[in-house]
């Protein structure tokens, strides 16, 4: 019995010790099929291999924010499309367009970012 | 009069003779150790395909419907989506997944061997051209044992010895230890590269799947330095620093 209570114990520590891997990454996980496209701000901007990530937060009509993350290309392929670690900073405004999380999570695969200056950031732009 | 003809005559001799060389220099310099391993080809059509190249556009997917898939890969591709794409931790995309992605592919071609260096995590795929068949009992490994054998100027590809830890695609469709890939490289023109790709597996798929990956010859790219072990802290897991 006390044996058993130790293995329990350990299974429960091990699961409250696994991370959250593998939720929204890759195109899996994402509806290809339909494109949602949200107007907000960028939090964040993560210039980091595999993947780069862009976080921004939407405001609605009401005030209320809601924080969304969009997953893109390798800062390699983004650099060849004319991107840099630069292109996007905190407080630019956007609006983001791209394929969202089959759970219906608030994360989406990049497909464009317009900024509020007009740029157009493309990031499938290298091929 | 007859002046102005001879000088055009000449211009346009010139300008053929010069069109003629350009068009030439992607189909030369098959170097004659490498034509060994298939005698009966001439050796004027044989395609050189050292350069760095670019897919034209990105092939997430390539099993054309679910309903393909036989109850033992169905059952696999839940598990695949489920545990999460091998290659965002890191490990070998295999074949011919890795052939798919958007990512640099540098081809060096040598008398033996069409050697193929992948961007992404510097992945290398070796196909062997000097005339050797697959071992016999080939253990299963990411990027399987690949040989080349020309047909006219196409360079056909065949691997097995694949194993089943990887996807086909970045849809997670699976792939078993059945797997025999075929592929027909050939450029439809000097900076064109397509890759005809016959996906065999009948332990996962009904019927044989067929897909075109087409590159770009991309004259002023290097490859670059990529690390996937550098890995998003959210993909990983790890602790963000």
């Amino acid at each position: 019995m006390k044996l058993l209570v130790h293995r329990l114990v350990i299974i429960a520590a091990m699961c409250l010790a696994a991370p959250a891997v593998f939720a929204h990454h890759g195109y899996a996980t994402y509806d290809m099929s339909k494109e949602l496209t949200l107007k907000g701000t960028v939090t964040e901007f993560e210039w980091i291999n595999p993947h780069a990530v862009i976080d921004f937060a939407v405001k609605d009509e009401k005030g209320a924010v809601t924080k969304w993350t969009a997953e893109t290309d390798s800062p390699n392929i983004l650099h060849r499309g004319g991107w840099v670690k630069t292109t996007l900073k905190p407080g630019d405004g956007v609006t983001i367009s791209g394929n969202r999380a089959k759970d219906g999570s608030n994360d989406l695969r990049l497909k464009k970012i317009v900024k509020d200056d007009g740029t157009v950031l493309n990031p499938q732009a290298a091929y | 009069m007859k002046n102005r003809l001879i000088v055009s005559v000449t211009v346009l001799a010139m300008l053929t003779v010069f069109s003629a060389g350009v068009f030439a220099k992607r189909q030369q310099s098959a170097p004659t150790a490498q034509n060994a391993s298939s005698p009966a080809t001439s050796t004027s059509t044989r395609p050189d395909f050292t350069g760095l190249w670019m897919v034209h556009k990105n092939l997430y997917s390539l099993a054309s419907d679910e309903g393909v898939m036989t109850e033992w890969g169905q059952a696999k591709f839940k598990t695949n989506v489920s545990d999460g794409d091998p290659s965002l931790r890191c490990f070998p995309m295999g074949v011919p997944h890795i052939m798919a992605v958007p990512f640099p592919l540098e081809i060096v071609q040598t008398p033996a061997r069409l050697i193929m260096l992948f961007e992404f995590d510097h992945h290398v795929r070796e196909i062997f051209t000097d005339g050797r068949e697959h071992p016999k009992d080939v253990d299963p490994k990411w990027m399987g044992h690949s040989t080349g054998k020309w047909d006219g100027d196409t360079r056909v590809v065949d691997t097995v010895g694949l194993n089943d830890k990887v996807w086909i695609d970045l849809l997670g469709h699976p792939q078993s230890e059945q797997l025999h890939v075929v592929e027909r490289l050939r450029l439809s023109d000097p900076e064109t590269l397509e890759d005809n790709i016959t996906i065999n597996d009948p332990k996962s798929y009904t019927r044989p799947l067929t897909t075109k990956v087409v590159y770009t010859l991309r004259k002023g790219w290097n490859l670059e330095e990529f690390s996937c072990a550098e890995n998003n802290p959210r993909i990983s897991g790890a602790k963000k620093k």
